[in-house]
């Protein structure tokens, strides 16, 4: 069996190919304080409902930008969100609404600073499934640049690693129209006013980074992570967010998980990545049943490495109420090698090093598309990019002997987490990377998705800064675009050999499957990590977003070679067919010159044949005709100027059949025979005569005798 | 100066049909999907003895037609090939009237004439595996068909993920 790939992109249609592309073009447009060839876009959700994509990211600004306060903002980079309302699927026509989210960033640019401001996550809510947020059609998050001190008392100036960023959430309508929610001066719900989550002591702790939103559909609620730092002092946390909306306050709650140590990091502790599933154990959607994967990386003690990477499952509040404790598993709390899932599943189970332990959790997503219903867990290792897949969903349930399986987590004690298939793929990713891609530690794959039509997956990935979501510095590098078979088999690299991808520097690639197309179309984005601009290319397009169809390019060809002989070449070749003569041009005009030889010496039903068939041919392409709807011209006789000459032959070649089939030694036709004939009838008339005037006779006789 | 050619007549000609499948973006997923597995009409696309969707009839020689056979090839290769070196396992094959030329032993059908017994195109690697084609002679009136017999699904057939469970016991 051949194995589902796809082995090269077509029809590439970008949305900002440098400095023409429809995204460039609109940004110098629309934003007057844009820097050419800045913008950059972290990640893409389309509506299916209104058919509009929206991009979000950032660029960078001039300076010359003033908020609804009037302020001028310094230069910085300021979160963007792009909205692709008309043919968001042929990029290169579609009409962008562009919203720079001023109001979001502190005027002033704080340090430290290793964050850019930006929006790293959007997500579409399904069509009208939202009551809490009935007029937003997208929610973004990310983290913008704020003065901690200027926030008033009990804050200090930041010095952990996450920078002076405060979280920032957007919510997003079709008409263009967005509002926000970031601790800044001019902000309005900022996030110094989060709540902790039942249970959990949040005091001097200051929400900074967010990385992933997911929305619960049977809740009605959100779940993010992101990052959280200790004030005033470099102790970082993973932090997990969830919403509390729709009763008397909309609130977001929120708590500290994992830590990066209690040395001097360099790096924050990152939760980065999210997902979701909300079915009982028997596959049943279910809304006490929510259960969200979490991943990231730790940096614990100032290191990266060795098994540093976060990985834990999540019950929100929200779904099923935590009592007096929480509903929080830690499979890997990344604190190197002591314990937890990398040493238990990677070492334990298939025998790896702690090399091969993540270091970072980049991104979980749940692939259903392409008919399968698989967990990809992506992530960094000292050997280079990793890859744990599961079927999805999981079963948790409190651990016990036997473990009763609830989807739930328990509240005080260990929690099974029961991966229903599950395998690791470090190793298998990193002997299939492109050509001459090197499998280092800063490399990770970004998103897969699966092909529905085609039923094969997409795994797109490039250069990770395992201490920042979007740092604002990073490893040079560029993103790699990977072929992966449904069942994660077989591999093929053959797009990126052939140098048709889009590439930046420091870049990676995403990719997003487009619903509904036959094709199956998706969106490759290629996003930067640092702040390079278009400027500084490395190799092929380049593009923010272009939207790709997927192909094999296999091609398969049948040749059918034939000779047609018509008319009375037909007859001819026919005849040769009955002498048991191979029906060749060769045959055919040597059997024609033959018959010419002979003086056309053709029997009458040669041509009687032809006659017939001619009419047959004619009724028969009337009747088709009429019965597929339209009739056809009729068709020529076939050559017919060669039988003029014989249009009146038919009679006498009768004749000359008759006479060839005497024998000469028949008597020759007796003419008297004639002559008898001729004189009888002769007779009968002379009689006829006769008896006709002595009719008239006696009737003018019988006339006189009257008067 | 070009001669006007008014009044000659073609009683006899020489033609080929070349025909093309690829997954090249221009076709549906689905339609290269419903290709593989079964003959298909070289000419329609359509399955055997379908006109679904084609406003003309199955072909045919009119009363005045006489057709003969004179080379069929389509791609080579007849193993199952590998994800990187993907092969149709083609063959042609031709139904006159209801009967198919090519047939097993028992008289069961049959693929075909296999692109690898005879490759189009031809190569100095891909060569035919006999000097002269077989005889074949549509005679007038007679309803044929060339099919082309597509093994391999030209998009892979999609594999699925097997693993074994795991439980991991989670701290609290």
């Amino acid at each position: 069996m051949v194995a589902s790939l796809f082995k090269k992109i077509t029809d590439i249609d970008t949305f900002a190919t440098y400095p023409d592309g429809s995204l460039e073009v609109a940004c110098r447009a629309q934003i007057s304080d844009y820097t050419v060839g800045t913008v950059n876009i972290q990640d893409v959700a389309y509506d299916e409902n209104s058919s509009m994509m929206c991009a979000v990211g950032n660029y960078f600004s001039d300076g010359t930008a003033t908020n609804t306060g009037g302020d001028t903002i310094a230069t910085q980079n300021i979160p963007l969100v792009a909205l692709a309302t008309a043919g968001a699927t042929t990029p290169a026509t579609t009409t962008w609404t562009l919203v720079p989210q001023y109001d979001s960033v502190d005027i002033t640019l704080q340090a430290p600073q290793t964050e850019q401001s930006g929006l790293v996550s959007v997500i579409a809510l399904p069509a009208g499934k939202s009551t809490n947020w009935v007029n937003e059609t997208w929610l973004a998050v990310g983290h913008a640049n704020t003065d901690f001190t200027a926030m008033g008392g009990g804050f200090s100036a930041q010095i952990a690693p996450n920078s002076n960023m405060t979280p920032l959430i957007v919510s997003i309508r079709t008409d263009g129209t967005t509002t926000f929610e970031s601790s800044v001066n001019a902000g309005s719900r900022p996030s110094w006013a989060w709540t902790g989550l039942p249970n959990q002591v949040v005091t001097g702790i200051n929400p900074s980074l967010l990385g992933d939103i997911v929305y619960s559909e049977q809740n009605d609620q959100l779940f993010m992570v992101g990052s959280c730092s200790a004030d005033g002092n470099a102790r970082s946390f993973g932090m997990l967010v969830e919403t509390d909306f729709g009763g008397a306050f909309d609130t977001f709650e929120f708590m500290s998980k994992e830590n990066n140590g209690v040395g001097t990091p360099s790096s924050p502790c990152l939760i980065r990545t999210c997902t979701i599933q909300e079915t009982d154990v028997s596959g049943n959607p279910s809304a006490t049943n929510t259960l969200c994967l979490y991943g990231g990386g730790s940096n614990y003690n100032g290191g990266i490495g060795g098994g540093t990477g976060i990985f834990g499952v999540y019950q929100p509040n929200f779904s099923l109420s935590w009592g007096l404790t929480k509903r929080v598993g830690t499979l890997a709390a990344g604190i190197y090698a002591v314990g937890g899932m990398w040493v238990d599943y990677i070492n334990g189970v298939k025998g790896g090093t702690s090399d091969d332990y993540f270091n970072s959790v980049i991104s979980i997503e749940r692939v259903t598309t392409d008919g399968e219903d698989l967990y990809v867990i992506m992530g960094t290792s000292n050997d280079g990019p990793t890859m744990l897949i599961s079927d999805a969903p999981i079963q948790t349930g409190a651990t016990a002997t036997p473990t009763v399986y609830d989807n739930t987590i328990a509240t005080s004690g260990n929690t099974d987490v029961k991966f229903p298939e599950i395998d690791w793929f470090g190793p298998t990713l990193q002997a299939n990377l492109p050509s001459g891609y090197t499998p280092d530690a800063d490399k990770s794959a970004y998103s897969c998705v699966g092909l529905t039509n085609r039923k094969t997956k997409v795994l797109s990935g490039g250069m990770v800064d395992d201490g920042a979501i979007f740092p604002l510095s990073g490893p040079s590098g560029t993103g790699f675009l990977i072929s992966m078979s449904r069942g994660a088999v077989d591999f093929n690299t053959d797009v990126q050999d052939n140098g048709e991808l889009p590439q930046n520097t420091a870049s990676f690639l995403k990719s997003y499957y487009i619903p509904n197309s036959e094709v199956d179309r998706f969106y490759i984005l290629n996003s930067r990590i640092n702040g390079l601009f278009f400027s500084s290319p490395t190799s092929g397009n380049m593009t923010d977003l272009s939207t790709v169809t997927p192909i094999t390019n296999h091609k398969a060809e049948a040749y059918f070679e034939y000779i047609l002989y018509d008319g009375i070449d037909a007859l001819i070749a026919k005849k040769l067919q009955q002498l048991g003569v191979r029906v060749t041009i060769t045959n055919l005009e040597w059997y024609k010159q033959d018959v010419l030889k002979q003086g056309l010496d053709l029997d009458a039903d040669f041509f009687r044949e032809w006659a017939t068939s001619q009419t047959k041919e004619n009724e028969k392409r009337e009747r088709l005709a009429e019965f597929y709807g339209a009739f056809r011209p009729q068709k020529r006789q076939v050559r017919q100027e060669f039988f003029d000459d014989y249009n009146n032959r038919e009679e006498i070649l009768k004749e000359m059949d008759f006479h060839r089939e005497e024998s000469p030694l028949d008597d020759a036709p007796y003419n008297d025979e004639v002559a008898e004939d001729m004189e009888a009838k002769k007779l009968e008339k002379d009689l006829d005569d006769k008896i006709r005037i002595e009719k008239l006779v006696d009737e003018e006789t019988a006339d006189e005798d009257k008067t | 100066m070009l001669l006007p050619l008014y009044g000659v007549v073609m009683g006899v000609r020489r033609q080929a049909y070349v025909f093309t499948i690829a997954d090249n973006g221009s076709d549906s997923v689905a339609d290269l999907e419903a290709f593989a597995n079964k003959p298909k009409s070289i000419f329609t696309s359509n399955d055997v003895g379908s006109t679904k969707d084609k406003n003309y009839p199955r072909a045919s020689t009119s009363i005045n037609q006489f057709i003969t056979v004179e080379a069929m090839g389509s791609t080579p290769g007849f193993r199952n090939a590998s994800a990187s070196a993907w092969n149709p396992r083609g063959a042609l094959n031709l139904l006159i009237e209801n009967t198919y030329f090519y047939n097993q032993p028992d008289g069961t059908w049959s693929e075909g004439l296999t692109g690898t017994a005879s490759p189009y195109p031809v190569s100095v690697q891909r060569q035919r595996s006999y000097n002269a084609f077989p005889r074949v002679y549509f005679d007038e009136n007679t309803n044929y068909d060339v099919t082309y017999y597509m093994g391999n699904s030209i998009i892979g057939e999609p594999d699925n993920f097997v693993a074994v469970e795991y439980v991991q016991v989670a701290a609290s």
